[in-house]
């Protein structure tokens, strides 16, 4: 099954694979996980999308490059330090990094997907509560993937 | 250790407003931030600031009128979940007078006595009882007060015009 949405979910499927994310840290598009309260470590994973383009490769395929962009989050936590806290999320960066990496194809049994790659991560950003402390920092991991798209014409 | 009897709200209403904390818990317990046993001290301390500014009315404690309490409940919820975030972290390890934080701890019995001002009569109406009136104050010596005489309520007898305590409730 062919498109965005289709390729979003195998992605969510991977990233709730990891040790340290589950069904119940890692959503597309749900940030009230982060409410939740839900993950031993603090760590949540939410998915959205990121640009698209695509490019026709023959008279009636298409090839369409996806982004879909990881928010990974992490809870500042006063039990922890400064340090411990800011390596904690470098730890579930690089854990996602490394799943979604071992996958060509974003796990995709049906041979639409040509490529998928991580392709960038964006600067850490820290979120304050209102006191002014830091509550969480979020870093963003971008997935490019590709796929071969062969519309329907109706003319 | 549970909460004091003589205590409002429960722990688990405390975490259903402040589940962002549990990390993977289901309640607060010895290892989370803050741990269980520091909820349970947040919502005792908010429920003797309430307890201290009822009895300052005049109002028997605890309340147990079961649709005043839920009002009671609530107050002591919301300051407990307060209690719990500000064991997040500040902008720094000093706090200035001024700072919301600051004047939460130190505003806690004023926010208590306001409270229970701006409600007392909508409690007293619906069956929270007085342990001292405010008319109380008022009795002449040698006079029994008007609630406490064998027959106030008595219409065979004469009974006054005007009475004291008649704005209490």
């Amino acid at each position: 099954m062919a498109g965005y949405k289709a390729g979003e979910a195998r992605i969510l499927v991977l990233v709730q694979a990891l040790t340290n994310f589950s069904a119940d840290t890692a959503t597309i598009g749900d940030w009230m996980v982060l409410k939740s309260g839900k993950s031993t470590k603090g760590a949540y994973a939410v998915l959205k999308p990121g640009s698209f383009a695509d490019e026709p490769m023959t008279m009636t395929t298409y090839r369409f490059d996806w982004e879909t962009i990881i928010e990974v989050w992490h809870q500042w936590y006063n039990q922890l330090s400064d340090a411990e806290n800011l390596q904690a999320l470098e730890d579930r960066v690089q854990e996602i990094i490394d799943g979604l990496q071992k996958y060509r194809k974003t796990g995709d049994t049906g041979d639409t997907v040509l490529h998928s790659e991580v392709s960038k991560g964006d600067l850490a950003n820290e979120i304050f509560n209102k006191e002014g402390g830091l509550e969480w920092i979020m870093q963003e991991v971008t997935l490019e993937w590709s796929e071969e798209i062969a519309p329907a014409f109706a003319e | 250790m549970a909460i004091r009897s003589d205590s409002y709200s429960s722990t688990a209403e405390v975490v259903a407003v402040s589940r962002h904390l549990l990390r993977g818990q289901t309640t607060f317990n010895s290892t989370t931030a803050p741990t269980g046993t520091e909820v349970i001290k947040f919502i005792d301390r908010a429920s003797g600031a309430l307890n201290v500014a009822l009895r300052v009315r005049g109002l028997t404690t605890p309340v147990t009128n079961t649709t005043s309490k839920l009002d009671l409940d609530n107050w002591v919820t919301g300051k407990a979940a307060e209690f719990v975030e500000l064991t997040l972290r500040g902008a720094g390890s000093r706090e200035k007078e001024g700072t919301s934080r600051f004047r939460f701890l130190s505003g806690l019995a004023k926010d208590a006595k306001a409270f229970v001002e701006m409600n007392s009569l909508g409690w007293i109406r619906l069956g929270v009882t007085e342990a001292n009136r405010m008319s109380d104050g008022l009795a002449f010596t040698g006079a029994t007060v008007q609630k406490d005489r064998a027959d106030p309520d008595d219409t065979t007898l004469e009974q006054p015009m005007f009475k004291r305590g008649k704005f209490d409730a």
